[in-house]
């Protein structure tokens, strides 16, 4: 699964640290699941959704290995 | 949402606390024959073959500071806990149960042909023989771990390292675990209740640690996402379950009956892991049942 969290903290214009605060997670946590290393749980990747103000899956999308 | 079973994350700094005293306590108790003096009670009328009358509490002691640091050191919540920091720790646990066991594996073969050749002269000193194994698999399997998570959460300063638990497939190892332990507890519960003393039953005991490990660490038929949720929660429940069992026999089995709980120690977390994750199974697969038949 690959996922876009990079490009749309860029267009909101905010950190990895303020993201991760937003949602209650570490910001390692957020810098793991962009770098596509951890696959977040469905209820980590609404709530990232939710922040954003989009649907999960133009976030998180999957690949054809999935 | 989620329950986590940790403890709050100031106790960390309390299992330092703890765990340093307790590991230089129990490395004079060990190396140097040191006692508390006046640290003792009479719990016995006379002495015995094996048992003194008297029992000195030093060593008591010393266990109780290492695991009770030990665990709080390693269960205690991270300052930033999220569902990543929760699955590395499983992930580490997991891990570190089987590097745990290799270890077994390595001294007991070790103590197995140091009795027969020169061998034992390069592994005296430290782990020597098979019973010094057993006070080390007290608390090394924490050490293991907590060595090991740290590894993960600190090699990189950015972001966390995963790494994927491997598991045996399903054919033929878990069928073979599951058989040889079983077939090795039967041999052992016979030869105690039936007094037969034979040599090799009791013997077989040192190759149970390794076919229940077979067993913990092979997938299961239809091994998917949930049931590996499970396996690895089963073992987090299994360390907790055996140390408050060892505590609870530190403080009430002395001298050469605490012998017999070293010994049954080195089977007590795969033991546990495998009781409660076959009821975990058990119970998902029945709920499963219930619904569909529900709503058929």
């Amino acid at each position: 699964m690959k996922n876009s969290l990079r490009v749309e903290r860029a267009i909101k214009n905010i950190t990895q640290a303020d993201l991760a605060e937003i949602i209650g997670v570490s910001r390692q946590t957020i810098n793991t699941i962009e770098s596509n290393k951890y696959v977040p749980s469905t209820v980590l990747a609404l709530k990232i959704a939710k922040v954003f103000e989009k649907p999960v899956e133009d976030i998180f999308v999957l690949e054809e290995d999935d | 949402m989620k329950r986590t079973l940790l403890f709050p994350c100031k106790l960390r700094y309390l299992g330092y606390l703890l765990a340093i005293p307790g590991l230089i306590l129990g490395y004079m108790v060990a190396y140097q024959k040191y006692e508390i003096p006046g640290f003792e009670l009479r719990i016995r009328e006379n002495d015995s073959l094996f048992i003194s009358a008297i029992e000195n509490f030093t060593n008591e002691l010393a266990l109780t500071l290492v695991i009770v640091g030990l665990i709080l050191v390693a269960f205690s919540k991270l300052k930033h806990e999220d569902e990543l920091t929760g699955k590395i720790r499983l992930n580490a646990l997991y891990w570190s149960i089987l590097i745990n066991y290799c270890f077994y594996t390595l001294f007991s073969l070790l103590s197995l042909f140091s009795d027969r050749n020169s061998l034992h002269i390069i592994v005296s000193g430290f782990l020597s023989t098979y019973v010094t194994f057993t006070i080390y698999n007290f608390f090394i399997p924490l050490v293991i771990f907590i060595l090991r998570f740290y590894y993960l959460l600190y090699r990189n300063k950015n972001e966390y390292t995963i790494k994927q638990v491997h598991y045996l497939p399903n054919k033929p190892y878990l069928f073979i675990g599951k058989w040889v332990s079983l077939i090795i507890i039967a041999m052992l519960v016979v030869n105690q209740l039936f007094k037969l003393n034979i040599k090799w039953f009791e013997t077989s005991f040192m190759l149970l640690p390794l076919s229940l490990l077979l067993w913990a660490y092979s997938k299961e038929r239809a091994e998917d996402e949930y049931i590996s949720t499970i396996r690895l929660e089963a073992m987090q429940i299994a360390v907790y379950v055996n140390y408050v069992i060892l505590l609870i026999s530190n403080m009430l089995v002395y001298g050469f009956d605490f012998l017999l709980i070293q010994m049954i120690n080195l089977v007590t977390i795969p033991l546990i892991f495998i009781a409660w994750f076959q009821y975990r199974l058990y119970r998902s697969n029945q709920q499963a049942e219930l619904k569909s038949a529900l709503s058929s």
